[in-house]
């Protein structure tokens, strides 16, 4: 749920600023968007159901002006998106304002409390209780900073808060279990979810920890921890290029982030591998750290948990025991673990909650993050964390970050073989030359794929099935959700031989099949799941090398692949499905950046 | 290099001169410019297939970022860029923000000439504005000439010329006290020709609109000849040079690479000649002017010898020598291979102890006959070619072309053509 901005400064650039920070925000939540601004004589609110556009629309003919506010880009969790449901939330007496991103688990009770004492609610959302909570304290005789901190200690659950009392120009926020992050700039102060939302204006940053309140003014910001004591945080400096946010002369930032892939791989594995010597060099693991590793624990969700598998499959090729688990189900029903458990977290945000609770819930004897995001709630919850260097990715759908997780993965993996056998694995030269040749593969993939063509060549079917085995069946599922989560087409990807345990069923001539060979033996029997395919009249089209066993006569159209590594083949059968995807979207005039019903950061 | 147009020192010395001059006049700036970057450059084939020429790297740099320094250094605010052929090389690289300046794109569908890419931007730009071919090296000073001419003159347009030994190439123009008479595509003096800087006023659409099309193609300069107004030309003697044949792009690395890097290292060449995340082998060398990318590997015993510019993600085997070359983003060298004078684009493998001895060449190209050119080969993207390949200079080969191992090429290789041994 949401994005959070909250700006302060001496001059009236408040409205400005956080339309901006809004937009940048989008990719968090977008079925409602508000922003309140104060200027020291009162506060000021205006807020819409729909995307910003909608919000910018009133305000160019209603504008408000300010030096400080708070804004707010909703993505439903309690109650429908509508114009009284959209933050911020007020008081009773519209002069506290509230945005907040999270789960207050005990507002039922807090709400039931407060409408006994006379509070009048106006929406369905959980927020709302804590302006009432405010205005409750401030009623009481508190203080602002007192009043905020009060209707804090008494809310339960995640959240990321933010709120303007009165006349006071002050900004005041909190943070638990949801990320905040102040931003300082020469005139003026931000506080966002996220680094992108403000990046235009400052690159330096401080996070907050979680149980952390902050008080904003236009000349500065004090954090106190939840004992109420003055803290210092670090600032850091983020080196993302804020030319990264923007869309670059692209129609989508989904297209963007697929032609960057090149470039997030060299990132990726720069300096991180010596393919001519032979040597894996991952700064955060030097050798021997994973010695007395017995198996390995991979917890992820959604285009991460298949990143989680194909390294499960990379880890088992290698003679390492690895199991990649629904994080979501790690935390719920966890597996025995016993000693000698390497349990690795993936998740491009860093933020994603079903990931975090089953970090917490996790007994492994230790823990790495992997992720995009420097600072994010994963990289505290684990021992250690191994950043994928893949550049802010603004596109609902993950794109980029899957090939830089798998390549960064990839490099983890042989270090992990390395420790727990004492050897590299047995063509471990070959791979790492792969690896190191991945981002000239993609780059040709990139420039000469035909997958638009193809994608046009099924705009009526009923259905749309992936396959693939081994390492090519983490991109099979993955392949299909992209499809569907921007297509909101029907796709389903299976393991090759799973196909004739059921889903045959589904196989008619609208019905089209991808099938993924990724140059092992393997492809002889996708061969023959593929001809059991075409036999119920099902169109095929192949990702195939030149490794792959002759199609000719046999699939309806081929979306070629160089020819690489056997356990890299997958990776570049991903970017043509990307491709596919994006183009099968397109043609059906679809919001690629913004799917319906879908968030970025799953975070809660 | 024994002809071709070169960086004139002297002109930049005068030029130097000029630029002291003009900033003490402080002129008002013109804050906008549009930057034509869409087209192939087919003198550069086969390296033109999968880049446009304004990404052809010299110095490790594209000669379209020699252009974007060149206008914020002369308080260029915003920029368009007109893009086309492989476009999206072009925004890879440059994003939405450059040096502070704000870029955005428009599209050239389909290469209709100079004047046809400028009419894209016709409706993002103000009432006067720049104009800078994105595929000719510059600096600050041909812009600020350009512009303080503009102001000074009080033009409808102003054209910076520039000093060229090949002025055929380029259109030579006639000027009378300062004021534009032609421009002469088919002359061959003086040697002043179009540098491809222009300052213009909203008038040059209008020009456009009446300018027939040659050749299927409309022509800016034939349009400027069309302009009701003083057409002025500004002789700013800044850096400009233009690599539109391969020895030329060597050339100007070299050159950039060396003379340059003392007096103006800053815009010219990164700050670090190798980078932090390059692995360099203990006992390879890497000479002085030379630069090696990110995250490249150079082998045991390998040599980087002078003038030689290795961009990002390269691969040199060991004992492999690449002397005076370009090589691209994940190009890989093989053990004991030799290359001078050469060119490799992105994702070129080189087979083990396969040589480009560089040399004396003699090529044609689009007709037109060059002897005596120092040059190895060019050799375009993906391309593969096995080892103990001999590569006779001159020789070119097209992307996506396999060459067996053991064979001896020469002359120019299709793209995606096989050579046998």
């Amino acid at each position: 749920m949401c994005g959070i901005i909250a700006r302060i400064g001496r001059d009236d650039g408040a409205v400005d600023d956080l339309l901006a920070g809004l937009s940048n925000l989008e990719y968090r939540g977008y079925d409602s968007a508000g922003v309140a601004v104060g200027n020291g004589t009162g506060v000021d609110v205006c807020k819409r159901a729909g995307d910003i556009a909608n919000l910018r629309d009133v305000l160019s003919t209603s504008p408000l002006t300010g030096t400080f506010g708070v804004g707010h880009t909703r993505w439903s969790t309690h109650g429908p998106p509508t114009d009284a449901n959209a933050h911020p939330h007020t008081d009773c007496t519209g002069e506290v304002a509230v945005v907040h991103n999270g789960i207050i688990e005990n507002y039922d009770t807090l709400r039931e409390t407060l409408r006994e004492a006379g509070h009048t609610f106006r929406s369905d959302t959980d927020t709302e209780v804590i302006p009432h909570l405010i205005e409750a304290a401030l009623d009481a005789g508190a203080s602002p900073v007192e009043a905020f901190r009060t209707a804090v200690d008494r809310i339960d659950g995640s959240y990321a808060v933010a709120a303007i009392i009165g006349e006071e120009e002050a900004v005041y926020a909190a943070r638990n279990d949801s990320p905040l992050v102040v931003g300082a700039g020469d005139a003026a102060f931000y506080l966002a979810s996220d680094v992108p939302a403000f990046l235009e204006f400052t690159d330096r940053v401080t996070y907050l920890e979680d149980g952390d309140q902050v008080r904003l003014t236009s000349s500065g910001y004090t954090i106190t921890d939840r004992h109420d004591e003055r803290v210092e945080r670090p600032v850091e400096t983020v080196d993302w290029d804020p030319q990264d946010t923007g869309k670059g002369g692209y129609d989508h930032y989904m297209l963007k982030e697929i032609n960057e892939q090149p470039t997030a791989l060299r990132q990726s594995i720069r300096g991180r591998i010596n393919s001519l010597a032979g040597e894996v060099s991952l700064e955060e693991f030097p050798p021997g750290v994973f010695d007395g590793v017995e198996r390995v624990h991979l917890v992820a969700m959604g285009t991460s948990y298949h990143a989680a598998m194909y390294a499960e499959s990379v880890l088992a090729r290698r003679g390492v025991p690895a199991q990649a688990f629904m994080a979501s189900e790690y935390a719920t029903n966890p597996p025995p673990t016993e000693s000698g458990t390497l349990l690795l977290a993936i998740s491009q945000s860093g933020e994603t909650a079903d990931t975090l609770a089953a970090v917490r819930q996790a007994r492994a004897d230790r823990t790495v993050a992997v992720t995009n995001v420097v600072g994010s709630s994963l990289t505290r919850a684990c021992d250690d964390s191994l950043f994928i260097r893949a550049g802010p990715e603004i596109g609902v759908a993950a794109t980029k970050s899957f090939s830089a997780q798998v390549a960064t993965l990839a490099v983890l993996c042989e270090r992990i073989r390395r420790d727990v056998l004492g050897a590299p694995s047995e063509d471990s030269q070959g791979f790492l030359s792969a690896l190191k040749e991945l981002p000239s593969h993609v780059q040709q993939v990139v420039d000469e794929s035909n997958a638009e063509a193809v994608a046009g060549a099924f705009l009526d079917a009923d259905a749309y099935f992936f396959i693939g085995r081994g390492a090519a069946h983490p991109v099979a599922l993955e392949g299909a959700l992209k499809f569907k989560e921007i297509t909101y087409e029907h796709a389903e990807g299976f393991a090759a031989a799973e196909l004739k345990h059921g889903p045959l069923a589904l196989v008619t001539e609208d019905t089209p099949v991808f099938a993924v060979f990724d140059g092992r033996d393997g492809d002889q029997e996708t061969l023959s799941n593929v001809k059991e395919i075409r036999a119920r009249g099902a169109p095929v089209v192949a990702l195939a090398s030149e490794e792959a066993p002759d199609l000719d006569g046999i699939v309806e159209h081929v979306l070629p692949l160089p020819t690489t590594h056997p356990d890299l083949t997958s990776v570049l059968a991903n970017v043509q499905l990307q491709l596919v995807a994006y183009h099968a979207a397109n043609q059906r005039g679809r919001a690629i950046d913004k799917p319906r019903n879908l968030a970025k950061s799953v975070t809660v | 290099m024994k002809t071709g147009s070169r960086i004139d020192d002297a002109a930049a010395r005068d030029g130097r001169r000029t630029s002291e001059m003009s900033r003490a006049t402080s002129v008002a700036p013109l804050s906008e410019a549009v930057v034509l970057a869409a087209g192939e450059g087919s003198r550069l084939w086969p390296l033109t297939h999968f880049q446009p020429k304004p990404m052809i790297p010299i110095a490790n740099r594209p000669v379209i970022e020699y252009v974007l320094c060149a206008l914020a250094d002369a308080d260029v605010q915003r920029v368009v860029v007109v893009v086309g052929h492989r476009r999206t090389h072009v925004q890879n690289r440059l994003g939405h923000e450059y040096r502070g300046m704000e870029l955005t794109y428009v599209h050239q569908r389909a290469q209709l000439g100079s004047g046809h890419a400028l009419q894209q931007a016709a409706d993002v730009v103000g009432d006067e504005f720049l104009v800078v071919n994105g595929d000719n090296v510059i600096d600050g000073r041909m812009v600020r000439g350009t512009v303080t001419t503009f102001r000074e003159t009080a033009a409808v347009a102003t054209v910076a010329l520039a000093r060229s030994e090949t002025p055929r190439d380029y259109g030579v123009v006639r000027t009378d006290q300062g004021v534009i008479t032609s421009i002469d595509e088919s002359a061959a003096d003086p040697p002043w020709v179009n540098s491809g800087v222009y300052a213009f006023t909203e008038a040059i659409f209008d020009a456009l609109g009446t300018t027939d099309t040659q050749a299927r193609e409309l022509r800016l300069p034939d349009a400027i000849q069309n302009l009701s107004g003083t057409v002025t030309a500004s002789r700013p003697g800044g850096v400009w040079f233009d690599p539109s044949y391969p020895w030329d792009a060597l050339g100007a690395m070299s050159h950039l690479v060396s003379v340059h890097s003392a007096s103006d290292s800053r815009s010219v060449v990164p700050d670090e000649r190798v980078d932090a995340s390059a692995a360099v082998h203990d006992s390879a060398v890497v000479e002085e002017s030379s630069l090696v990318g990110p995250g490249c590997e150079i082998g045991a015993g390998a040599v980087v010898r002078a003038g030689s510019c290795l961009r990002e993600n390269v691969r040199i085997g060991a004992n492999a020598t690449v002397e005076g070359s370009i090589v691209g983003t994940d190009a890989s060298i093989g053990p004991n291979a030799v290359l001078r004078d050469t060119i490799l684009g992105p994702g070129v493998h080189i087979g083990s102890g396969t040589v480009s001895p560089g040399g004396s060449a003699t090529l044609v190209i689009n007709g037109r006959q060059y002897r005596d050119r120092q040059l190895g080969s060019v050799i375009a993207d993906y391309a593969w070619i096995g080892g103990n390949v001999t590569l006779v200079p001159g020789t070119r080969i097209g992307p996506f072309a396999t060459v067996e191992h053991g064979a001896t090429v020469d002359g120019d290789i299709a793209e995606q053509a096989e050579v046998l041994a």
